[in-house]
């Protein structure tokens, strides 16, 4: 008896969703798309975080300078000794894949040979944390540590028994002796570089003279700390969806209260507990949100799937990061997924959850009167938005750092999102000043004005998803603008050459003798500078550098200096995060470790590099890094020409001495990394639109449930049905188009704040911002539509609505 | 400094197997099958030069080894210590390069009364990071070097973290074979090394400690020695003296410590004409209380009766211990009694 009354008391509560199951089915999309978007974001920043992780692990076991061949290929292993010899403190290393065919999955299994012996003593340290004997390692045993799956693998791989498992390294790697490695990789004889652990000799005879060079490795450069900022973004984007998907959970559970205030008053007069009802609506929550979480886990898997390889592209285009192409979910993930479907479910329907505890069964059934508690709420809102007014004065003024970025995005947006009902308020208000003609014209407004509270949620969402869009839109075009100016200034040369070795070189520059307009060789080393990684290029000054380098701040005589090699130029990146400018001395050091003291003449624009850059005439790149080879040419030749260099070099010099890249092909694959970029938050920005839409057709579908008795008494009076249902889209379409306009510079501040500011700390650079009104109309052109699909089957069921239905509506009118 | 102790694994299992030697070394053999393919050495030795200054890596264990007591610019005594290990992990004699079943290791030290400076390198066998070729004579670990056309002029040179040396040597007299034609035995049941040594040096070169160099010269003293095994299990660790006496005249001694006390004694006297070994039962090697720290014992009594000879003997600094991943003691001594001079004292096997 006891258990049916809860039982009963549950069917009469949720009877009202097979009532309207439109309702809950909105609901539970709402919730869904919402978890799913929060998920998939998490899903990819968990996968990327693992790769982090496990690139770390790796790196960890290398030095960070290191001698590699001058060609960048293996090597002879007789120089490990020869050099040792030589008083240089250094460890060999064999690397190099294999592919795990016989499996038919045809997965990447890294191979890692290292010497024990001469290696630190902190890699040792870190290698072996396993129980394992490093005695073992090197006796006859030799053997092989891989992570418990690629283990399982290596064993059916290769004829080496030994395998270790090891729980200490990523899967996809295996660390071993050099001798294994070489064995297993079939490169008898051979090492991919030698590790320098300790102080290098000044004389760099010896390794120049056996083709080898210095490299720093650019493997140990903190990819967490490099890639924080653009997770964040992608948290950030994440977390707003999320947000805006919960407005709709909020006006649904909203509005199904005020239409169950009758049937909850009813079970209270039975004498059913405010408490028994509250609880038996929150478990009705938790069902429903129980059900979007496990829906969004599989979406969101989807979604992530669908991301994974634009994000991967990004990462690796950008920061170097390797992401596998495949999401791996586990427990924590489905229980972390349905506690976030849950969260918010709760949070969303808390305001509703406490009205029904504290529900009076002999309140009458009043109407709320919507024009006072509109105004009530205002005021509130206007407290809110001074608060937060004064937080963006305060960050704008005084925040630093991509969380403060982020965090002025957010009060901004909220600040807007409070401001709206405000600016649709007074707007309404200066309408309804002029005098009407028409009492129809200014009921229509006064009407639009009252149902501002019960539209302003999911206008809230529409505003948020729309300052977004405008936002995202204007950073990408203006991005876009930018980059594709900036690519035909830097890459100006037509051709870019890398050959093998220095003969190759030396051909070349014979070969081309006379045929081109300009040989333009290009050096490069690695170095961190102030425990930033960076590049330092020699280059030979000439006409076209001085004309397309895009420098952003310089000396008046900045080139005629540079000539002069009085000095050098570095790239934004660095002249940002050194805070050093133009004439500033920076510091860095020579090949040898010494201390090299020169001038910055200028600083220029460099997008997409996450390093920083210096830039040197050769004369002073060659003093201080002497005997680098120039392997890397650009050549400057007539458009018509191109193919006829082309055409000489690939009959002068065979296909393994020479590597040639087109300029164009060089800036569609720069280009194509960063449309990979912003390609996902656009995807993302796009959904948030999506889920605002959803919420705006919510709203306006819901409540048009309980429009009838308002509209009931204009029928009465004389008003057609089809011209009521045309003021009820003409008021939709008004608020929403009204919501447009505000959002367009609220957008233009977002634009204002990603350049200034988050991407500024992300990439190290600033945009340049451009407007585009052509994407606001095609986002007015899309706002206008969702708002006339989410009108119009309301208006429709009006339209068509008996004569009987409306009648009956003016019967119940209070 | 406190090594990782995977590092310090390492090390052990490998030093266990070096020259030092250990008390389950003879364990060792009898356990693992593997190991007693190793060759003894046996009595019809018969060492040639310049073949055997070269490494014999049929053997599992094997050291070159310099030791110099030199004067620097002030009179001051100076030791100078040189030394090259090769020991083989497995009887299969693995040789082809980084498959190679060696390990080197070098050691190299500079001792005055005031400090003592130390450093050890390690490296494996078949890349040629360390080894030994003999025409002409050169043996190495990474820059670290003992050479020379033969063994009458040699150049050797090392350094550590705040010291250098470069010194060249040249033989005053001849190569010494110890023992039995250099089978030198080192317990009752028989276990002996291939032994010998050029004690006639004369040395003079530069040492440069804490970045200040100085010329320095005076003797040196080179052993070459290889086995398959120093010591049984049966016994703790030696203590080694060799001894210049200011009349020229050398003296090779030391006593490999039997558990049960019951000690056992060689030597060999050196001159420029000859040399001949000791009889054992006349020999009496004795350490003078206290130990200079807890372990090692820095002054000592030596006393051969059949030679009249009573001498007491003194570290130049007792703080000489070569705190390497096996820890032992060497450094320059000098000496006083029936006879007057200097040398080298090396003690191992003691409790660290």
């Amino acid at each position: 008896m006891f258990h049916n009354t809860y039982v009963l008391t549950f069917l009469a509560v949720i009877k009202h969703w097979q009532i309207k199951p439109l309702q809950l089915f909105l609901m539970l999309l709402g919730l869904t798309t919402a978890t799913a978007l929060w998920n998939s974001v998490h899903l990819i920043n968990g996968e990327a975080k693992k790769a982090y992780a496990d690139a770390k692990i790796i790196s960890s076991f290398s030095e960070n300078k290191m001698l590699i061949s001058k060609n960048e290929k293996d090597f002879d292993d007789k120089f490990f000794g020869e050099l040792r010899k030589n008083g240089w403190p250094i460890t060999p290393r064999i690397e190099g894949e294999i592919k795990d065919n016989k499996n038919g999955v045809g997965d990447i299994i890294r191979i890692i040979g290292i010497d024990p012996l001469s290696a630190s003593n902190e890699t040792i340290t870190k290698i072996f944390q396993t129980d394992l004997s490093s005695d073992n390692f090197l006796r006859g045993y030799r053997v092989i540590l891989a992570g418990p799956e690629t283990a399982k693998k290596l064993s059916k791989l290769t004829k080496f028994k030994s395998v270790q498992v090891s729980n200490n390294l990523p899967e996809g790697y295996d660390l071993t002796d050099i001798s294994v490695a070489q064995n297993i990789l079939k490169k008898r004889k051979k090492l991919s570089s030698l590790h320098i652990v300790g102080q290098m000799p000044e004389n760099l005879n010896a390794i120049n003279s056996r083709g080898l060079k210095i490299h720093l490795n650019e493997n140990n450069i903190d990819l967490d700390s490099l890639t924080k900022s653009f997770h964040l973004n992608l948290t950030a984007f994440g977390f707003l969806s999320y947000l805006v998907g919960l407005f709709i959970v909020y006006s649904t559970i909203s509005l199904a209260f005020e239409q169950r205030k009758a049937i909850l008053r009813a079970l209270r007069s039975l004498g059913i507990s405010s408490t028994t009802i509250t609880g038996l609506m929150l478990f009705e929550i938790l069902v429903i949100s129980f059900v979007s979480g496990v829906l969004g886990v599989i979406l969101s898997y989807f979604l992530a799937s669908a991301l994974l390889p634009d994000v991967a592209i990004t990462l690796n285009g950008l920061f170097g990061a390797k992401l596998k192409n495949s999401l791996s979910m586990n427990i924590m993930f489905w229980s972390s997924s349905i506690g976030i479907s849950t969260i918010g479910a709760v949070c969303a329907s808390a305001p509703a959850l406490w009205k029904t505890s504290s529900l009076n069964p002999i309140e009458s059934a009043r109407k709320i009167a919507w024009y006072e508690k509109t105004k009530t709420n205002l005021k509130y809102q206007i407290v809110i938005v001074l608060v937060l007014l004064g937080l963006i004065i305060y960050l704008f003024k005084f925040g630093t750092g991509i969380f403060n970025a982020f965090l002025l995005l957010g009060a901004i947006l909220i600040s807007a999102t409070l401001i709206l009902p405000i600016f649709l308020w007074f707007t309404l208000s200066l309408i309804l000043k002029y005098k009407f003609k028409s009492p129809l014209m200014r009921w229509f407004f006064s009407d639009s004005k009252q149902q501002i509270n019960s539209l302003s949620v999911s206008l809230m969402a529409l505003l948020i998803a729309l300052a977004i869009n405008v936002g995202v839109g204007g950073m990408v075009e203006s991005f876009r603008k930018t980059f594709n100016g900036w690519l035909d200034q830097r890459l100006v040369s037509e051709l870019y050459i890398r050959t093998s070795d220095i003969n190759a070189s030396q051909t070349l520059k014979t070969v081309l003798d006379g045929e081109v307009d300009a040989i333009l060789p290009i050096v490069r080393v690695s170095q961190n500078i102030s425990g930033l990684p960076a590049n330092i290029y020699g280059f030979e000054p000439h006409q076209t550098y001085e004309d397309h380098w895009p420098l952003i701040k310089k000396r008046v005589n900045a080139w005629k200096e540079i000539n002069q090699n009085s000095g050098l130029i570095i790239n934004e990146q660095l002249s940002r995060r050194l805070k050093l400018g133009v004439s500033d001395i920076i510091e860095f050091e020579s090949r040898i470790g010494k201390s090299i003291r020169l001038e910055i003449l200028g600083i220029y624009s460099d997008y997409g590099n996450p390093k920083g850059q210096i830039m040197l005439p050769f004369e002073l790149f060659n003093k201080h890094f002497p005997d680098e080879p120039q392997l890397r040419i650009a050549i400057r030749v007539s458009k018509n020409s191109v193919v006829r260099i082309e055409n000489i070099l690939n009959k002068k010099l065979a296909p393994d001495k020479i590597e040639i890249t087109n300029q164009v092909d060089i800036k569609n694959l720069s280009t194509k990394i960063f449309e990979k970029t912003f390609e996902i938050t656009t995807t993302l920005s796009i959904l948030t639109l999506g889920i605002a839409g959803m919420a705006l057709f919510t709203s306006i579908t819901t409540l048009g449930e309980n429009r009838n008795s308002q509209l009931a008494p204009l029928w009465s009076i004389g008003t057609e049905r089809k011209t009521l249902a045309l003021f009820e889209i003409l008021r939709s379409l008004s608020l929403s188009t009204l919501t447009f306009i505000f959002a367009v510079p609220v957008g233009l501040l977002v634009v204002f704040i990603l350049t200034n500011y988050v991407n500024l700390e992300a990439f190290g650079w600033k945009l340049p911002i451009f407007y585009f009104p052509m994407q606001w109309i095609t986002l007015c052109v899309v706002t206008i539509f969702v708002t006339l699909f989410s009108t119009c089957l309301y208006s429709i069921k009006l339209a068509t609505a008996s004569p009987a239905e409306l009648l009956k509506a003016c019967q119940y009118d209070t | 400094m406190i090594r990782n102790l995977a590092t310090f694994i390492f090390y052990a299992i490998t030093c266990l197997i070096l020259i030092i030697g250990s008390a389950n070394s003879q364990n060792v053999i009898k356990k693992n099958k593997e190991l007693v393919i190793f060759p003894i050495i046996e009595q019809n030795l018969l060492i040639k030069f310049p073949k055997d200054h070269g490494s014999h890596d049929q053997y599992r264990v094997e050291w070159w080894y310099l030791t110099a007591n030199l004067k620097d610019q002030n009179g001051e005594p100076l030791g100078l210590q040189w030394t090259l290990f090769r020991a083989d992990l497995e009887a299969e004699n693995r040789k082809n390069g980084w498959n190679n079943s060696q390990i080197w290791m070098g050691h190299a030290a500079l001792t005055n009364r005031d400090s003592h400076m130390f450093h050890e390198k390690i490296a494996r066998g078949g890349v040629f990071q360390a080894n030994v070729t003999t025409e002409p004579f050169e043996a190495w670990i990474d820059d670290w070097y003992l050479k020379g056309i033969d063994w009458k002029n040699l150049t050797v040179s090392a350094s550590g973290k705040n010291f250098k040396y470069v010194l060249k040597l040249e033989a005053k007299g001849p190569l010494v074979k110890h023992g039995d034609e250099g089978r030198s035995i080192k317990s009752s049941l028989g276990l002996a090394s291939a032994y010998y040594s050029q004690p006639f040096f004369h040395a003079q070169g530069w040492i440069e400690q804490d970045g200040k160099r100085q010329l320095v010269s005076g003797s040196a003293w080179a052993d070459h020695e290889w086995s398959n095994q120093f010591i049984t299990d049966t016994q703790d660790g030696w203590d080694w003296f060799s001894l210049n006496f200011d009349s020229g005249e050398k003296l090779m001694l030391f006593q490999v410590r039997e558990k049960d006390q019951n000690y056992y004694y060689a030597g060999t006297w050196m001159n420029a004409s000859g040399s001949y070994p000791l009889d054992p039962s006349q020999i009496l090697i004795q350490p003078i209380e206290p130990k200079s720290d807890a372990h090692y014992y820095t002054n000592w009594t030596i006393k051969i009766k059949n030679l009249n000879l009573d001498i007491d003997i003194e570290a130049i600094n007792p703080s000489s211990k070569m705190n390497t991943i096996y820890p032992y003691w060497e450094g320059p001594i000098s000496f006083n009694g029936s006879h007057s001079g200097n040398g080298y004292l090396e003690m191992t096997g003691y409790i660290n």
